[in-house]
């Protein structure tokens, strides 16, 4: 598989504090991954260092195969565009000289991608009004614009449906799919709203005291929320035989223990189970959702 | 980094904050002209345009000092840095470029403020009477020693996340060093000799032999003192802006000396900082 970015024992302390320890991810490319933490988890800081904003204090990172240690990254990063906390625009410019002010910094030869960039994000009508005035999903969507003001490959967004109305963030989340479906982006986005970031991301990466503590694709996630009943047997051999038997879905946990993905008789079961000499323990429905899941990851209330 | 200067350029351009302190220098020099003509109006005080030409140099570090923090410290405020630093620009450049742009504004005010004197002033109170070597010698120095304000405030800015801060530490700053010019000056202007003065029974007042003055400063003190005055771009514009210095060769040394010290200590700085 082909990454983006890559981190390898990404550290940053402050003084005493540990906001990354020995921390490793990777994007694939074309993905949208889903940064999981709680607030002070990391993620931010972990963009922060991403976009040079701050130096690890040990390990390190590579975009597109180039290590942040080397000379090239300065143009490599042209190929990404960051929206970190706060869209960084210029509240006293309009929408418009925004984007002229980036396409300068980029050196863009010409305005003429400016229409286009405004009417992608939905911000074409805004005319001489100065972003000061903005609501704050126009604020983000003009913040995500600025971004993709240099056309990048990877877009870095620190959680950008904080704080706006449901409209802002379904209007947010479309943009995203779109920049990432249409113009083959890759997204990596950053958030606590687990129900949000579940209708996005295609890989997870869950973080959790500056830590990686799993990352995964969106279809493993499902498979791991999905609807099953969890069983406890003395032998899963048997169990698998059993199970083949009733032509039911299925996944082998441990000697004793599987994840049945149907809806079983009980009682059929058993009696099939005790006619081969193996005792049915215990029979749990387990119903997983993105939040208990990662509450389960990162070790829940005992956290907060 | 011409990237950078087209982009700061063009901000400068939409800024109000840039076009109002233009105008206001303008407007200084138009000020200072006509109080002069006032003076010689209604009280008939030879006047000529040399005491008021320089004029700017004693208040451009204020002015350098609240533009700088109020329009590069935006950049923190909103956040904008952060576009620039993604996009693989490097700190050294970003820290340049600010302060390459700091220094075309303070020469864009001295101009404005002087183009003022040479319209409202030449008319009203005459032409610029000093030699042209020391006219030279005045604007070289008076805009090595702006420099030297820019670096002071470009430094503070670029290392101070907060623009309120910055804003408040260099305007603080220069009044300070401002007061601090003053100060050593009346101390440098001290009298070598007191005059005293006896009255007489009947009433005369008779001069005495002239007494050493404790206060005048001398030898190895005086020269510390003289250097601190030279050194401290406050002294320089009030030296710049009276058309009094003896050394200007001195006064430009130093002023480059602070420009890349500042210059120097602000770029590493700024090269280590933590942004957010």
């Amino acid at each position: 598989m082909e990454y983006v970015l890559t981190t390898q024992g990404l550290s940053k302390h402050y003084k005493d504090f540990k906001a990354l320890d020995n921390l490793t991810m990777h994007v694939p490319k074309g993905s949208i991954y889903g940064f999981v933490g709680r607030n002070g988890a990391g993620k931010t800081t972990l963009i922060r260092l991403i976009c040079g904003l701050q130096v690890p204090t040990s390990g390190s990172y590579s975009l597109y195969g180039v290590d942040n240690t080397q000379k090239e990254l300065s143009k490599i990063r042209r190929r990404m565009g960051a929206v970190v906390e706060t869209p960084s625009i210029y509240l006293d410019l309009t929408a418009q000289d925004n984007l002229k002010e980036q396409f300068r910094v980029l050196g863009v030869p010409s305005d003429d991608g400016i229409p286009e960039l405004l009417k992608l994000v939905g911000l074409e009508a805004t005319g001489k009004k100065k972003a000061r005035n903005f609501s704050l999903g126009m604020k983000q969507r003009l913040g995500i614009a600025v971004a993709l003001a240099g056309n990048p490959d990877l877009l870095v967004l620190d959680e950008p449906v904080n704080g706006l109305d449901p409209q802002g963030i379904i209007e947010i989340r479309e943009l995203i799919l779109k920049l990432n479906r249409e113009r083959r982006i890759t997204v990596l986005i950053s958030s606590h709203i687990l129900d949000e970031l579940s209708k996005l991301a295609t890989y997870y990466g869950f973080i959790d005291s500056g830590r990686i503590v799993k990352e995964l694709s969106a279809r493993e996630l499902e498979t791991a929320c999905r609807k099953c009943l969890r069983i406890e047997v003395t032998d899963t051999r048997i169990l698998a035989r059993v199970l083949d038997g009733m032509g039911v879905e299925y996944k082998i946990l441990s000697d004793g223990q599987a994840d049945v993905f149907a809806h079983l008789n009980i009682s059929q079961l058993s009696r099939a189970l005790d006619a081969e000499r193996c005792e049915l323990l215990s029979a749990q429905e387990r119903d997983e959702s993105l939040e208990s899941y990662f509450v389960n990851l990162v070790g829940g209330a005992s956290h907060d | 980094m011409t990237k950078l200067l087209s982009a700061n350029l063009l901000r400068l351009r939409k800024s109000h904050l840039f076009w109002g302190t233009v105008v206001l220098s303008f407007g200084f020099g138009a000020f200072m002209c006509v109080t002069r003509f006032l003076e010689h109006l209604n009280y008939s005080f030879e006047v000529s345009l040399s005491s008021v030409f320089f004029g700017y140099a004693m208040v451009v570090g204020v002015v350098m000092a609240a533009f700088i923090p109020l329009f590069f410290g935006t950049e923190y405020s909103d956040g904008a840095i952060r576009n620039k630093l993604t996009v693989g620009h490097s700190r050294i450049a970003v820290y340049f470029a600010n302060l390459i742009t700091s220094l075309g504004v303070a020469v864009v005010c001295f101009a404005a403020y002087l183009l003022a004197c040479i319209v409202v002033g030449v008319p009203l109170i005459g032409g610029l009477d000093l030699p042209a070597p020391l006219t030279a010698a005045a604007l070289l120095g008076s805009l090595l020693m702006t420099a030297a304000y820019c670096a002071i405030s470009t430094f503070i800015t670029m290392n101070c996340s907060k623009k309120a801060t910055s804003a408040v530490v260099c305007l603080l700053g220069v009044f300070l060093l401002l007061i601090a010019a003053i100060m050593t000056l009346s101390m440098l202007d001290a009298p070598e000799f007191i005059q005293g003065y006896v009255m007489s029974i009947d009433g005369q007042i008779v001069d005495t032999k002239p007494e050493p003055n404790p206060a005048y400063l001398t030898g190895m003190k005086r020269e510390v003192y003289q250097f601190f005055y030279d050194l401290m771009p406050t002294g320089q514009g009030i030296q710049y802006s009276n058309v009094n210095f003896t050394n200007p060769s001195r006064l430009m040394g130093l002023a480059a000396v602070i420009f890349a010290a500042f210059t120097g200590a602000g770029a590493a700085l700024f090269q280590r900082k933590d942004l957010k």
